[in-house]
Formats: C-alpha cells, structure tokens, sequence
C-alpha cells in the first residue's frame, strides 16, 4: 500500500478547496485523492457543500444605505457633518506610535504594532451595549475553544 | 480609489468619500448581515450602523490594506450583539419566510426546486453556532482569506481552519439529511 493510501487528508480538504494550502501540501492531497477513495468521496461532498452555498443569491439592501449613515452621523456629531469624532482613536493611535519609539522602534512599526493600534480602536467599535463584560469574555473563549 | 485612501479622506472629514465608501460595500455588507440574522430589515439597520461605527472611527484605522477584516470586524461585531439581543445565539430563529417572500416577490418566476435548495441552503447556515457561520460566510460569499477572517474574528488562522472545516461538515450532514428525506 503506498504511503499516499495509508494516510487520510480530511482534515486539509477544506484548506485545499479554499486555496489556503502550499503548492506541496495542494500536490500530495491530489495524489492522496487521487488513489484514496474514501477521502476523494469526502472531497466531492464537500465541494457540492460549496456549490450548494453558492447557490444562494441574496436581494440588494432595502434602499440605498448613505442617507440614513449621513443622517445617523449628523445626529451622533456636532451640528454639520462633523468626523472628527475619531479623535479618541488617534490619540490611543498616537500613545502607540509613542510607546514604539519608548521601546526603541525606529522609524515605522511592525505590523504587529499596526494592528495592535487598530486592535486597541476596535475595542470601541463593540459599541456601548456589546463591550463585553469579564464573564462574556470567558462565554467566548470558551466558544471558541469547545462548543462551536 | 482605494478603500485605504477613502478611508483616509473620510478621516481628513470628507463626506463626498464616506458616501463613496457606502456606495462600494452597502451591497456586500447587506448580503453579509442578511446571511447572518436572516432578516432584511435587520439586514439593512446593521449595515447602516457598520458604516455610521466604521465613520466615526476613521481616525483609528491604520491604512495597511486591511479594510475588509477592518469592516467585517465591525459589521461582524454588531451581527452577533444582535443575535445575542434576541437570544439566539446558536439557534437563531431564522425568520426564511421574510427573506424567503421577498426573494419571490422580486424574482415571482423563480423555479420552485432552486428556491427550496436556497432555503435550505439558509436555514442549513441558520443552524451552525455563530462563529461557525461567521466564518463560512466571510470566506463563502466575502471571499476572505483564512487570514482576513483571523483579523475580522479576532481568532487564531487555525481556529479559523477549524471552524470552516466544521462548519462545512456540519452543512453537508444537514444537507444530505434533507436530500435523504425527499
């Protein structure tokens, strides 16, 4: 039995249909699909799941969507249309950019440094209600973990 | 120009960019709520909230052509605030007749055996826990890579993996089960 036989790929076809592994990995789920069976029956089920998905088209929003965002803006902001209301984001974009050059980043910073500014801002984007409190924190890292 | 640029601008207090920036994703961020919450009047509030958040933080995003997990995050966000309101979080209470009759209203010659795969297909996605169908949806119908929905989910690349490779399963169990019952 030839080693593409004895070891199943179910696990990588999702990522193999989706595009998301190497040109290697993609090559030996080919060749293991291709004399196995069992896991090239799992390969077509999944790619109808696919093709069942795409299936399903979806209407156009109710009415255009920049009326009421403008309207909904004016209201949330000073009188006019007013974005400055971004300005706390900046400042904690700023208090980063000063903590990298306290670390001793030169220059601009890492991409893990821009995303943790952007992290930092989408803390607000939670909205007032949803900020999750400490036990939903838990709910949700318990989700994650188990129970989907 | 790019959405990074739009995103820019609008920071800069531009209008005529925010309504451009509206124009280009109204649609995509419809269809990703609508999957989402099942409703279209649901569908349509969420959107124009994602925006109304997505402007008033403007000055926060780091243009580092991150937009569509910046969005998704956002929309994503309010899409499960919503289902949490509503207390179904897993099991949401899909309401397809809603969807379903508007569906028909636009499109009456509809052939009924593609309707009912497509209303299957939703209530199917209906049932999936909502990082699950989250996920499904962002790489299904947004096209996002196991790296964008990573950022837009705040979750590990492999988590992701995980959850779209159970989500799938799961979709194709409940499909087959339909398929076995006609």
């Amino acid at each position: 039995m030839s080693r593409e036989r004895e070891e199943h790929v179910g696990d990588k076809l999702q990522a193999f249909l989706d595009g998301e592994l190497s040109s290697s990995e993609s090559d030996s789920v080919r060749a293991h699909c291709a004399v196995c069976s069992e896991c090239a029956r799992s390969l077509a089920d999944l790619e109808a799941v696919r093709v069942a998905l795409e299936g399903d088209d979806v209407p156009s929003p109710l009415r255009s969507m920049w009326p009421a965002v403008r309207e909904e803006l004016e209201r949330r902001s000073s009188p006019g249309f007013d974005l400055s209301f971004g300005l706390a984001a900046s400042a904690a974009a700023v208090a980063g950019v000063a903590l990298g050059l306290l670390l001793g980043a030169s220059g601009d910073l890492p991409d893990r440094m821009l995303e943790s500014s952007n992290t930092y801002a989408e803390g607000s984007l939670l909205g007032d209600e949803s900020v999750p409190t400490l036990d939903e924190v838990y709910v949700y890292s318990f989700e994650e973990d188990g129970d989907d | 120009m790019t959405d990074d640029e739009l995103m820019e601008a609008i920071a800069r207090g531009d209008e005529e960019s925010a309504r451009l920036l509206v124009e280009r994703w109204e649609s995509t961020v419809f269809a990703f709520h609508l999957r989402m919450v099942g409703s279209r009047e649901d569908a349509q509030d969420l959107g124009q909230e994602t925006f109304v958040r997505l402007f008033k933080h403007a000055a926060g995003y780091r243009p580092a052509g991150r937009f569509r997990s910046w969005l998704f995050r956002i929309a994503g966000n309010l899409a499960r605030s919503h289902l949490r309101r509503r207390r179904v979080l897993s099991w949401v209470s899909f309401s397809p007749g809603r969807h379903d009759s508007a569906a028909a209203e636009e499109d009456p010659g509809a052939d009924v055996e593609r309707a009912e795969a497509a209303a299957a297909v939703r209530r199917a996605l209906s049932r999936l826990p909502e990082r699950q169908r989250r996920a499904i949806v962002l790489r299904n119908y947004q096209g996002l890579s196991y790296r964008e929905i990573s950022s837009a989910m705040g979750a590990s690349v492999p988590a992701v993996e995980s959850l779209i490779r159970r989500g799938m399963a799961a979709l194709g169990r409940e499909l087959s089960a339909r398929e076995a019952e006609r």
